[in-house]
């Protein structure tokens, strides 16, 4: 029989984390996830216009058949909606992988800031916002960070996160790039305008670290597999721990059609397609849905379980970008790339809710460099566009970084009535927008990055910060979000369904507010107190 | 280096490797569109390609920038070939057909090694890959 004792349902960051920490707890563990398992390096697409950074014609980490999965978007403004794949605008993609983004990701490994977790007591609530505190804090996940930054392998300076409490311990690895070009040229102009910086945390080896060897700075991170294995996911660390226990049962290639229940509320199993689209059936006395934000709510949604903010309040990041262009090759190709990072406008900005973590972003690409960076106004063709890019490609830099995004309960996943996937299940259909307040937060964090690169010597400046639009994409977060009241929430503090004694989530669905921060290192430590609540209560 | 390709006839695909060498041109500092961008444009054309149902509008861009030069494009010396390009640029009916065949040139151009070498992107290792 398929009877097991914990099904999770999607093995990237949170869900390959409490397979290996259940399977080690000796429980008997069926890990499904919809993609295929592709643990090396050649299992992964090179393809520069095919990855997680720029999906022209493609994606690399799944789904990899585009066409079966589609999804439906609506545009908040004119209320049309449109059937989108994977690698097109609107669709919200993360990757349908083992591993999931953990496997192509450019690994920024950061805890949230103790204020990302009590927004609302701290700004008060803008009308028309869901905005919400966590109902647990910093205190409470610190250790669980800790250990996450220990086992998975995070490479960073714990004596400079000031604008962190103290920890309790270093990283487990120094800084992956102490010292580039970028990191030289920002921190000079950080010193200028006093600010405080520090090397972004990654969870990428600096030296080696856990059987497997040190960066060796190559420029194709983000978006990409590790061509030596130094990067740290889900599928090269807590999924081979939980191999190795011989009770976990990895199923790549299985989409879960519905979860199955009993008349109390308890969840009793997954009805799910194997690879070859046969459909299959397993119980357990625990079910665990860890499929991201979109597809742990379409899941919960399919299967009628859960209350009516099951799919709300969807949320991801806001990106504004500025490129400044230096008289000099500041682009030195040494990778990852971000090196420099400010945490001072986080919180405590004048006039504007939260802020944002601020870095200079990981190598760019020159197909995605053409794409996006590009200045307004250049040619797109002929002599003198060629003749730009060749001696700037090397010139501009660019600082970005996740904004914190104010919820809104409009923003939502719903089932869409008409468009279905290849074995006929309702598509995910993403509407609404953020709160204007983002937007607002955003321009701010705009200017403060453009401060930045000017008074680091950028001789010119562009970019355009984002107006209101649906969000989720990469960091999809809040679609089953944690608190203490069921009216208020989908899932009580330790991440289980309200009102289903044996159903949790695993992913950024439960994240009430997604920090000013690259989140998969909370949703991670998240996995791993649910993984101890579990074991302790089931 | 022509691609071996039979989506278009010989004459066909001397016009578009013009027009990629137009789009990209080739100089001392390398090769241009046609070494690069045309060649990944055409595997994108292919049949399970992520551009196969576009054919037809390339083929008919082709055929009107043939039209235009009275017959073979690809004969007209660079600066008339520019001068065309630029009308059919600013040409309301042709403006963004011309826009995307010139993003498809010169994207494949910058995801292959003749844009990388040019700007000076190091990927990993080849070897490696």
């Amino acid at each position: 029989m398929n009877t097991f004792d914990v099904i999770i349902v999607g093995a990237g960051a949170g869900g390959g984390m409490m397979a290996g920490l259940l399977s080690e707890g000796g429980k008997r563990v069926l890990l499904l996830d919809k993609g295929r398992d592709a643990p090396e390096y050649g299992d992964v697409g090179r393809d520069h216009l095919r990855n997680q950074r720029l999906s022209q014609h493609g994606v690399n980490a799944g789904p990899d058949d585009l066409a079966g999965d589609p999804r439906v978007f609506e545009n908040f403004r004119t209320g049309k909606a449109i059937p989108v794949l994977a690698h097109e605008g609107g669709y919200s993609h993360n990757a349908f992988i083992v591993g999931g983004g953990t496997r192509v990701y450019g690994a920024q490994a950061w805890r949230f800031h103790p204020l990302d977790f009590r927004m609302a007591t701290t700004y008060g609530v803008p009308d028309g916002s869901s905005l919400a505190d966590w109902p647990l804090d910093y205190d409470e996940l610190a250790p669980f960070y800790e250990r996450v930054e220990r086992e998975l392998g995070v490479a960073g300076d714990a004596d400079r996160m000031a604008h962190l409490p103290r920890y309790d311990s270093p990283y487990p690895m120094p800084p992956v790039t102490p010292d580039t070009i970028p990191g030289r040229t920002l921190h000079a102009g950080a010193d200028a305008l006093g600010w405080r910086t520090l090397p972004p945390p990654l969870a990428i080896n600096s030296i080696p670290y856990n059987g497997r060897p040190a960066c060796i700075r190559c420029p194709e991170c983000v978006g990409f597999a590790c061509p030596v294995d130094a990067k740290n996911g889900s599928q090269n660390t807590l999924i081979p721990r939980a191999k190795l226990t011989g009770y976990c049962t990895l199923v790549a290639g299985a989409t879960v059609a519905r979860l199955e229940r009993d008349g109390s509320g308890r969840v009793t199993g997954v009805a799910y397609f194997d690879r070859e689209g046969v459909p299959q059936s397993a119980t357990a006395d625990v079910v665990v849905v860890a499929g991201g934000a979109v597809e742990t709510a379409r899941l919960l949604l399919l299967s009628g379980i859960g209350n009516d903010h099951v799919g709300r309040h969807l949320q991801g990041h806001y990106y504004p970008c500025v490129y400044g262009r230096f008289d000099f090759d500041i682009n030195d190709g040494v990778g990852p790339g971000p090196s420099i990072a400010t945490c001072e406008f986080n919180h405590g900005n004048p006039g504007v809710i939260g802020g944002a973590m601020i870095a200079n972003d990981f190598i760019v690409l020159p197909a995605t460099f053409w794409k996006r960076n590009t200045p307004p106004g250049l040619p797109r063709w002929g002599a003198d566009a060629k003749e730009w890019m060749r001696i700037n490609y090397r010139r501009v830099l660019q600082v970005c970084g996740p904004v914190q995004e104010i919820p809104s309960p409009d923003s939502r996943v719903t089932l869409d009535p008409d468009v279905r996937d290849k074995y006929g299940i309702p598509a995910a259909r993403i509407s609404g927008a953020t709160h204007a307040e983002t937007v607002r937060t955003a321009a701010f964090m705009f200017d403060r990055e453009r401060e930045w690169l000017v008074a680091s010597g950028a001789v010119e400046t562009w970019g355009t910060p984002p107006g209101q639009q649906s969000s989720g994409g990469q960091h999809q977060a809040g679609t089953c979000r944690m608190g203490d009241d069921p009216a208020t929430s989908v899932t009580d503090r330790n991440c289980r369904v309200h009102g289903h004694e044996n159903l949790y989530i695993g992913d950024g669905s439960v994240h009430v507010t997604n920090g000013g921060f690259n989140p998969f290192l909370t949703i991670m430590a998240l996995a791993y107190r649910t993984a101890d609540h579990i074991l302790r209560e089931h | 280096m022509m691609p071996t390709i039979e989506l278009f006839s010989p004459y066909e695909t001397r016009t578009l490797l013009a027009l990629a060498d137009c789009v990209v041109p080739p100089d001392q500092n390398g090769p241009g569109g046609a070494d690069g961008g045309a060649a990944h444009l055409l595997r994108e054309l292919d049949p399970g390609g992520a551009l196969s149902q576009k054919q037809d509008d390339l083929r008919l861009f082709l055929i009107r920038l043939n039209e235009a030069a009275d017959g073979d494009f690809s004969a007209l010396e660079p600066k008339e070939q520019d001068a065309l390009l630029t009308q059919f640029e600013t040409h309301t009916e042709t403006a963004a057909l011309f826009r995307q065949i010139v993003e498809w040139i010169t994207e494949g151009f910058y995801a292959s090694p003749a844009g990388w070498d040019m700007v000076g992107f190091r990927p990993v290792d080849r070897g490696m890959r």
